[in-house]
């Protein structure tokens, strides 16, 4: 028989930092993407030359095929936190998923608004396609079969670590930057300061994932790793096949900019897995976000 | 019979298997450009001095491998470069070679990421050949 947790005396541990997270998405998750004000974008999008438009039209199919992606794929992860009996980690995970599912909504919103219509598949590179249509769902969908803390890692180095970690995270920071100094696209600029921020929890809960699995079980950190190298040459390929594209990014993206951005938040955040080896579950559990290598 | 690193010897080894490698050689097809690996001083093993391999790299093939000279540190176009301990990790396998090099474990110390990054198959399958080579690290490091 199921013993219910919040009717015990164990009630909900407010101090455990998925349910900090939790807290902090019920006040920051909330904006509406139809809210956004995209008007000022459709002028900008209009005074786009042809080189500019491909690139943020490729810009935006891969981050909304990203999103669905990740929408559809996280259910899995959810379901076997759920039946470990982690009421406190599944609550967090109720605002991942509907967050997600916005960031769909907000993508398919921009292509909808500047008028795009077509396949926008045709900018999912090989690269691209071996991470969001091969190794992010098989990852996923494992965990409906095999709940062991061995795929529950690789399903979040896979999630949280490359796809929101690396790609994500890279391509919304440079994105915002770019257009931010430029003073164009003020609705894109305004959804990526949400979707940052989102982001910044979520993957905040993956480290937290990771660092307890590995706090749990030693060899999880050698699973981390062999998995991270797996999935690092077609994530950096993803980065190469946008940056490549073209001799001069438009929008003054900056290749060095992304890519030492990106290796600053890798760095970051397998730092803080390996501090995890040695440290308990409990301190896991009350780590702070900049202990687990996100700064906001 | 087992090499130090990145002695000439080792260094001869390293050329071998690294043209042996069919994975390195499609990878690296478009690569052009001599690259140095190179091991910080460590006094407490008895590497009194940084010590370095210069690799000269053409295409999926490697023309030379030498004890790094002077020269060749400023010819270079990429010094990766690490302490002892982390290098020992890498050869035991115990650090995986990119992202070692992603987290600045092992560092960049010459060259461009951003370029570099274009070439993380062939970078892989040349740290893949180095620990091919059968390496004797030097006493006292745990």
């Amino acid at each position: 028989m199921r013993v219910m947790q919040t009717v015990s005396e164990q009630g909900l541990d407010h101090s455990m930092l998925p349910m900090r997270l939790y807290h902090k998405a019920k006040k920051l998750g909330v904006w509406d993407p139809r809210e956004i004000d995209l008007s000022q974008d459709r002028a900008d999008w209009n005074r786009f030359n042809d080189v500019e438009k491909e690139m943020s039209m490729r810009l935006n199919s891969l981050f909304l095929g990203g999103e669905e992606a990740v929408t559809r794929d996280l259910l899995p992860l959810i379901q076997v936190i759920s039946k470990e009996g982690r009421l406190e980690e599944e609550m967090f995970l109720t605002t991942f998923l509907w967050e997600e599912a916005k960031h769909v909504e907000i993508f398919r919103r921009m292509v909808d608004e500047l008028g795009v219509t077509g396949d926008l598949s045709v900018y999912h590179s090989d690269n691209y396609k071996r991470i969001f249509y091969e190794y992010l769902p098989e990852a996923m969908d494992r965990l409906n079969r095999d709940p062991s803390p061995e795929a529950q890692a690789e399903a979040s180095v896979t999630y949280n670590m490359i796809v929101e970690g690396m790609l994500a995270e890279t391509g919304y920071y440079s994105t915002f930057m770019s257009f931010k100094r430029l003073g164009i696209m003020p609705g894109t600029v305004q959804a990526f300061e949400y979707l940052k921020r989102d982001e910044s929890r979520h993957i905040c809960y993956g480290v937290y994932l990771l660092s307890r699995l590995i706090a749990e079980h030693d060899h999880i950190w050698d699973v981390v790793n062999k998995r991270m190298e797996l999935l690092l040459e077609p994530a950096i390929g993803v980065v190469q096949d946008i940056i490549g594209e073209v001799d001069e990014l438009p929008f003054g993206l900056d290749k060095d900019e992304m890519i030492q951005y990106s290796m600053k938040q890798f760095g970051a955040r397998m730092n803080a897995l390996e501090r995890a080896r040695n440290l308990s579950v409990e301190k896991i559990q009350q780590a702070t976000e900049e202990e687990l290598g996100e700064a906001q | 019979m087992p090499f130090e690193p990145f002695t000439a010897e080792w260094a001869q080894v390293y050329k071998e298997k690294l043209n042996q490698n069919p994975q390195y050689r499609q990878a690296a097809k478009t690569w052009e450009g001599p690259v140095v690996f190179q091991v910080e001083k460590d006094p407490a093993i008895g590497l009194e001095e940084d010590r370095a391999v210069f690799l000269d790299l053409s295409q999926g093939e490697c023309r030379d491998a030498r004890v790094a000279t002077e020269e060749d540190l400023q010819a270079a176009e990429v010094i990766i470069s690490g302490d002892t301990q982390t290098w020992k990790q890498v050869f035991d396998r115990k650090l995986e070679p990119i992202s070692t090099l992603m987290r600045g474990r092992l560092k960049l110390v010459k060259g461009n990421m951003s370029v570099l990054s274009a070439y993380v198959m062939a970078s892989k399958q040349l740290l893949a050949s180095a620990l091919e080579v059968d390496t004797e690290i030097p006493e006292g490091l745990d």
